[in-house]
């Protein structure tokens, strides 16, 4: 299942309309995330004149139910679940990162296993469960003739976590999204080698205003992130995160995703609400 | 009597500074050392408070971004029970709730320091951007106890120190005063006059056994010193008294011999004189010559024996003293010498005389015969001139001095002419007995003053005399008669 890069923004809520809240879903560890989109950030608020933040969840779960509740006014999420959002919490899709995503399968330099096959009965450090990086995996080892129960799936905190588990020996392989090495150092990523690759899917995340936000302030913000990819900053971003830039929404795109939707919704689970303090 | 002024003994003295300056340097080590100690627990309280704060601005930034309320409370839960922190209070960047443990006092004012409590505020930021404040009270009460228990330890080492100095410094001023007690009684017991007190020094060689062993050493030479001089004294004694004894038989043997001798010399002077008289031409001029030697004698021993007849006067039949012009005197000698004075043609000059402690008829005898030895040396190319003056001398005397230009006396005579019967020059033709400087002498010593002269032969002699001043008033009881330096 391929990793997903979702972002959602939002922007600021009614008892505080001076900030916005730009909500990304954790597919890396906290302060990674938050360190890879701190040039964005500072380029919106810079531009909107108005405090930005970036927030997210602890897990991918709680990430999707506060998006499905319409917590989140915008937000930068996996596309899978932006077309959930779009389909069920009546999110509007605004833009999409100009990138193709797959998934990949890592294996410790000194490991004996080259192919899928040899990973049958061994632990493999996934992502998130509802991950499209999870889903594209799943493909991949059913396609290589491991299907469901084959291999031990270890779901990790994020993709980074992923792959370091396998580095640590937790597990003999990591399913990750695979932009996700060049988060990480050169000598990390000679300890790891890949054996394989999921399929490719043409959407690598989506931004999707949630429903409470104004149309106005939407467009705004649409054109603000558009601006970005062609600036300096936004360009060095994009090197260092392996995005290529930034596209309207393609509806063809976004309708080649509702297959995921019902794996999707049986991975969340039954709806609740969460607890507050 | 001397009002002894009271004082504290060595002893408590040593114990009374001892203890002062033990205490105000145990005051300055306790306050010093206190607040070092207080110095350091709060750096150290501080050091801790900013390990706490880093410690939760790292731990909570992340379910802070992550809005995982679990995790906050959770955080702030742990922290406020295992660190003791009063309450914590989470907002975001809004100023929402985020997450709150505990809760500040009802009057709470939040202050850096305040009493028992210490507030702080810090950032909860991650890669850069502040999304909230943690807001969180500690108490200062278990600084406030240990700087109250570490003043109170200090206290008590310093009262205990102080005991500890007080009971060792007691034991020395005991043991060094026991024994300069004793050293003080010995010596009371000497004063006392029992000069065989001694102390007891023990076989110690510090310096109290050493002062013991010296004070005895003293005592001893002192006895022997007393015991001398006791017997001096009573040697001196029985010297002075048998000395006193003779000087008075002295004195009365030449008063009763001089006065007893007159008669039967004026008898023989009378009879040779009536001799002389009926057979002068008679017999042969041998003879007359003897006769005429007879008389002679006899006058000349009529006058020595009236001259010692006065000079014993002085002392054993003299008139009380009292205070009397001494120009009075000067004038009863010149009037006795006026018949010299005329004969020889001297002239006679006297200042301004003062009153003086004196008896008339012995100050007028000193200075007739001073006058009338001037007279009596003259120098035969001139014209005698004589003087009488006086001056004050130092404290509650004069100086008199009686001055003439006779033939003056060599110095080596200075004090042989105040010897009794010594002549310088018998057969120069001068009459007298030798008796009259001597008679000055005692006259003077009489009345308590002294006697000398100075003399350049050929020029002429002065004689210096001092007699107290009579403007003070009487002698009481008379005066009295300093021991004779010589002769009578």
């Amino acid at each position: 299942m391929a990793g997903v890069i979702a972002f959602a923004g939002v922007l600021a809520a009614a008892a505080n309309d001076a900030a916005i809240e730009i909500a990304v879903l954790p597919y890396f560890s906290a302060r990674t995330l938050l360190a890879q989109f701190e040039p964005l950030r500072a380029f919106v608020e810079d531009r909107l004149r108005r405090p930005v933040y970036l927030v997210t969840a602890p897990d991918y779960a709680t990430f999707v139910r506060r998006t499905q509740a319409g917590e989140y006014a915008f937000v930068i999420t996996g596309p899978h679940l932006g077309r959930l959002a779009q389909v069920d919490a009546g999110y509007r899709p605004m833009l999409q990162w100009r990138s193709h995503l797959r998934g990949v399968f890592l294996v410790d330099r000194t490991s004996p296993s080259t192919t899928l096959a040899d990973l049958r009965g061994k632990p493999i450090g996934t992502p998130d469960p509802l991950a499209i990086t999870t889903f594209l995996g799943e493909e991949a080892l059913a396609a290589a003739g491991l299907p469901p129960g084959s291999v031990r799936a270890n779901p990790q905190p994020s993709h980074n976590a992923a792959m370091l588990s396998v580095l640590r020996g937790e597990n003999a392989a990591a399913l990750v999204w695979d932009k996700t090495l060049a988060t990480v150092g050169a000598e990390t990523r000679e300890r790891l080698r890949a054996i394989a690759v999921t399929a490719e899917l043409p959407i690598a995340s989506l931004f999707l205003a949630g429903p409470r936000l104004a149309a106005g302030e939407a467009e705004s913000l649409r054109d603000v992130l558009l601006a970005f990819a062609a600036t300096s900053a936004g360009r060095d971003f994009f090197a260092s995160s392996s995005y290529e830039g930034i596209d309207p929404v393609d509806a063809a795109d976004l309708a080649a995703l509702d297959r995921y939707l019902p794996a999707t919704r049986r991975a969340l689970g039954p709806q609740r609400s969460e607890p507050r303090q | 009597m001397t009002q002894r002024r009271r004082s504290w003994s060595i002893a408590a003295t040593l114990v009374l500074a001892g203890l002062l300056v033990e205490g105000v340097m145990l005051t300055l080590l306790l306050a010093s050392n206190t607040k070092i100690m207080a110095d350091r627990l709060a750096a150290l309280f501080d050091t801790r408070l900013v390990e706490v704060e880093r410690l939760l601005a790292t731990s909570l930034a992340v379910p802070l971004v992550q809005r995982d309320y679990g995790t906050l409370q959770d955080i702030l839960d742990t922290v406020r029970r295992d660190r003791g922190i009063e309450y914590l209070i989470l907002n975001d960047y809004s100023g929402q709730v985020m997450a709150a443990s505990g809760r500040p006092p009802p009057d709470h004012r939040p202050a850096d320091v305040s009493d028992g409590h210490r507030d702080r505020e810090i950032a909860i930021a991650l890669a850069g951007q502040t999304y909230g404040h943690l807001r969180f009270g500690v108490s200062t009460a278990f600084f406030d106890e240990a700087r109250a228990s570490l003043l109170r330890i200090g206290i008590a080492i310093a009262l205990a120190e102080a005991l500890l100095s007080a009971a060792i410094l007691s034991f020395i001023g005991y043991r060094l005063t026991r024994r300069l007690r004793a050293v003080t009684r010995t010596s009371e017991i000497l004063a006392g006059g029992n000069l065989d007190a001694r102390v007891d020094c023990g076989d110690g060689d510090d310096e109290i056994s050493r002062l013991g062993r010296g004070f005895n050493a003293m005592a001893d030479a002192l006895r022997a010193q007393l015991v001398q001089s006791e017997n001096a004294t009573h040697a001196l004694a029985g010297k002075t008294a048998e000395l006193e004894r003779s000087n008075a038989d002295l004195e009365q043997f030449a008063y009763v011999a001089s006065h007893d001798l007159q008669t039967p010399l004026r008898n023989i002077v009378s009879f040779a004189q009536l001799l002389e008289q009926r057979c002068r031409g008679r017999i042969d001029a041998d003879a007359d010559d003897f006769i005429r030697f007879i008389v002679d004698g006899g006058k000349q021993m009529t006058r020595l024996i009236a001259d010692l007849l006065e000079y014993s006067r002085v002392t054993s039949q003299s008139a009380p003293l009292h205070a009397m012009a001494a120009g009075d005197a000067v004038s009863l000698a010149l009037k006795n010498l006026k018949l010299d004075l005329d004969g020889a043609g001297a002239e006679v000059t006297v200042g301004d005389l003062p009153p003086v402690i004196a008896e008339q008829s012995h100050l007028a005898s000193l200075f007739q015969n001073l006058l009338g030895n001037g007279l009596k040396y003259r120098a035969p190319d001139r014209k005698p001139l004589l003087s009488v003056t006086a001056e004050r001398a130092t404290g509650d005397q004069w100086r008199f001095a009686v001055t003439d230009n006779g033939i003056g006396i060599e110095p080596q005579y200075f004090d042989k002419i105040f010897d009794i019967f010594q002549r310088l020059n018998p057969a120069g033709g001068a009459e007298g007995t030798g008796i009259g400087l001597t008679l000055c002498r005692r006259i003077v010593h009489r009345f308590g003053g002294a006697i000398w002269l100075e003399s350049t032969p050929d020029v002429g002699t002065t004689f210096f005399f001092t007699l107290r001043d009579g403007s003070i008033g009487d002698v009481p009881d008379g005066g009295s008669c300093p021991p004779l330096r010589s002769g009578l």
